[in-house]
């Protein structure tokens, strides 16, 4: 009894935020723009000091709002020169005050758009002076630029030499090279540079400085021509991304998990055998070859991942690995892919985007499929011939094709061909752009051609429409009560006999429908509702 | 399979916590041990693990079925390999925050930052902080139950010490 009343007056006192520590306030403070962040300093005594102290430090456009509109300044407008040398000194006297009182920073954000002002680039680089003074163990430099625009923001060498930099990302901005020694970034573990100039000596400097870089991401950077990332052992992740200028490229990085090259004019072959512990590989617009590439897999052993798109002079992809879990393609209009040959007994997940063209599959544990036909004129007997591949390995597969012609198959094809995914029991149908006269029942119908004794068919029309069908069968097929003669030679019962039950919902735009057929004629009754459904939503 | 499940978990160490209006919850030892509160009650201490009781002075019986599942859910998420897609974990924490209150949200910090669990605090603070962005300072106030103890003069002066960040606010 007594401890209860002790810890109800206990509560009693500690029923306010005000009252916590003052590293959870920051830390509550730490989610908000900087300009909140300056706004709880009114919120009572308490909070008038807390703020200053907040680890994170973050200035973006909010902060600069009216006082930085680039054409304003352009125009020199005296009054907002004023006020914006004002901000200035208040935004560096926060700083000032940061290092003064030995306050550590976490990490520091400047985000906007800047152009080529004395003022601002000198209050730039006091900010970013203080935060290192601060020993900051984050640095982010986003700087934008209004169109046509070449200036970037030159950045102060002290970055370079921070010891306690953790992460660095930087964008808009001229990296040189120091004219004292060699840079050493010795904690740096993230280096992200967009849209950055860095001339070939000094992208050696700075990956070499960084021996405990674990992820780099360059991102239409320019000035250098030769990438070569080697020794770096903790180096986990790597992202190129259209950096154009580079012509030579060479990662022999051990431990790399994860690379992604996208977009380069790099002619030679990248040697990529180096990197065995490879789990997870993209190449995007890379000019790479089909014995390059079928050499490649063969020697990573640990892939599980690889994306191969719009990489043009590929003919004919010959991929064979024990342990590729899932695999994209995606060839593109600039291709001109002929066949494929996929051997991959562990394969989960396949996404194939492209033309219909030559494919032998083994693949016996795929139990996701995502195909994408990209032409409109589709050869009906390929097309088939292409889907049948995957009638042995899975039960769901997702399709996606330009027009519902391309799953309606001619009568005369429907008796000499036999139905390409009979084990296929779900089936997602989307149209790429929104089709206006077409006809649910004629899809559906070829759809079962397809797929005969398909349990569900959802079929997608643009983003908003979407139809599904839940199919349930008799074991016996009839019709009208006597075993159909039809069915008795076939190796598949034809569905339209066996048919029991079916659960339809249409759904458009704001209407929405359900209906449950069965009994006898069950697919006169499925298309005279399509109809009706087409009538009331004709207009 | 069921059968050495179940006669598992009976072996597994129960520790039982007092919540601060005297209520008792027994929790299972990995759970208990999230909380380095708890953990550190055990130091040196561990042949008492079986009949102490922990008292947890901060944390009121209300909230400690949340906290206890949000250890649980969470310390499975770390220790799955691969680790669980982001949707399920914010499903989670979604569910998680869903019909909890202002003042609710308030105590759960206060008792978080009392078992002194940093994954916890993080999650609430971030949450708390959601709940405030883009709000007025009014707002603010009303969230958190603070008093404002300024006199009009001084809260003027403060406003104009940093008066680009007030500026072009909207008072609702």
């Amino acid at each position: 009894m007594m401890e209860n009343k002790r810890t109800k007056t206990f509560f009693e006192e500690m029923d306010r935020i005000s009252e916590l520590p003052e590293p959870i306030l920051n830390h509550v403070l730490s989610f908000l723009s900087f300009k909140e962040v300056v706004q709880s300093s009114v919120l009572s005594k308490r909070w008038e000091k807390v703020w200053l102290t907040c680890p994170v430090l973050e200035f973006d456009e909010k902060v600069f709002n009216k006082y930085l509109d680039w054409y304003e300044y352009r125009k020199l407008n005296k009054h907002v020169q004023r006020r914006r040398n004002a901000l200035f000194n208040c935004l560096t006297g926060i700083m000032r005050n940061y290092r003064d009182n030995v306050i550590s920073i976490k990490k520091f954000t400047m985000s906007l758009f800047l152009s080529d002002d004395r003022a601002f680039t000198s209050f730039v680089n006091h900010c970013i002076y203080y935060a290192i003074g601060c020993n900051v163990s984050e640095i982010k430099l986003l700087f934008r630029f209004v169109c046509g625009e070449t200036y970037k923001y030159n950045l102060p060498q002290i970055v370079l030499f921070a010891k306690s930099l953790e992460v660095l990302e930087l964008q808009g901005c001229n990296v040189g090279l120091p004219t004292s020694d060699h840079l050493k970034l010795s904690s740096l573990r993230k280096l992200c540079l967009s849209n950055v100039r860095v001339d070939d000596r000094m992208i050696e400097n700075l990956v070499g400085g960084c021996p405990l870089i674990e992820y780099l991401n360059f991102n239409l950077c320019e000035g250098f021509k030769c990438l070569e990332l080697f020794g770096l052992t903790r180096l986990y992740e790597i992202k190129l991304f259209k950096n154009y200028e580079i012509e030579w490229l060479d990662i022999k990085a051990l431990n790399v998990r994860s690379l992604e090259i996208t977009r380069t004019n790099v002619s030679h072959e990248i040697d990529l055998s180096f990197c065995k512990n490879l789990t997870r590989l993209m190449l995007c617009y890379a000019p790479i070859t089909d014995e390059w590439l079928c050499d490649l897999i063969l020697q990573l052993p640990v892939l599980k991942f690889l994306s191969i798109s719009c990489c043009y002079k590929l003919k004919t992809i010959e991929i064979s690995s024990c342990c590729l879990e899932e695999l994209d393609l995606c060839e593109y209009i600039d291709c001109n892919w002929i066949e494929l040959k996929i051997d991959t007994p562990n394969l989960r997940s396949l996404s194939y985007r492209g033309t219909v063209l030559v494919l032998s599959l083994n693949a016996s544990a795929l139990s996701k499929i995502n195909l994408h036909f990209l032409s409109r004129n589709v050869e009906t007997q390929k097309y088939i011939k292409f889907l049948a591949n995957f009638h042995h390995f899975s039960q769901v597969l997702d399709l996606e094709i330009v027009k519902s012609e391309n799953v309606m198959v001619p009568r005369e094809l429907r008796q000499t061909l036999s139905s390409p995914l009979s084990s296929v029991k779900l089936l997602n149908l989307r149209f790429r752009t929104r089709q206006n006269c077409y006809s649910i029942a004629k899809i559906v119908d070829g759809l079962l051609w397809f797929a005969p004794h398909i349990k569900t068919i959802l079929i997608k029309n643009g983003s908003v429409n979407e139809y599904s069908f839940k199919f349930t069968y008799k074991k016996q097929p009839t019709y009208e009560g006597e075993t159909a003669s039809c069915c008795k030679s076939l190796p598949i019962k034809c569905w339209n006999h066996c048919m029991e039950a079916v659960n339809v919902e249409f759904n458009e735009v704001s209407n929405i429908i359900r209906y449950s057929l069965s009994g006898a004629r069950i697919w006169e009754k499925i298309v005279a509702l399509c109809k009706v459904w087409e009538l009331i939503n004709s207009d | 399979m069921a059968s050495s499940s179940s006669s598992s978990s009976t072996q597994v160490k129960k520790i039982t916590l007092k919540a601060a209006d005297g209520k008792h919850f027994e929790v299972e030892e990995p759970v208990a041990m999230e909380m380095e509160t708890v953990k550190s009650f055990f130091v040196g201490n561990e042949d008492a693990m079986k009949d102490m009781v922990v008292p947890l002075l901060n944390v009121s019986s209300e909230h400690m079925p949340a906290i206890l599942d949000f250890y649980r859910n969470h310390s499975e998420f770390r220790k799955r390999t691969p680790p669980p897609p982001a949707e399920e974990v914010k499903a989670f924490n979604e569910a998680f925050l869903e019909n909890k209150s202002d003042e609710q949200l308030m105590e759960m910090i206060m008792a978080a930052n009392f078992l002194n669990t940093k994954e916890l605090l993080n999650f609430l603070t971030e949450a708390a902080a959601n709940r405030i962005k883009n709000k007025s300072v009014e707002y603010v106030r009303a969230f958190f139950g603070i008093e404002n103890d300024f006199t009009p003069e001084e809260e003027a002066r403060i406003r104009a010490e940093n008066e680009w960040a007030f500026d072009g606010l909207d008072e609702d």
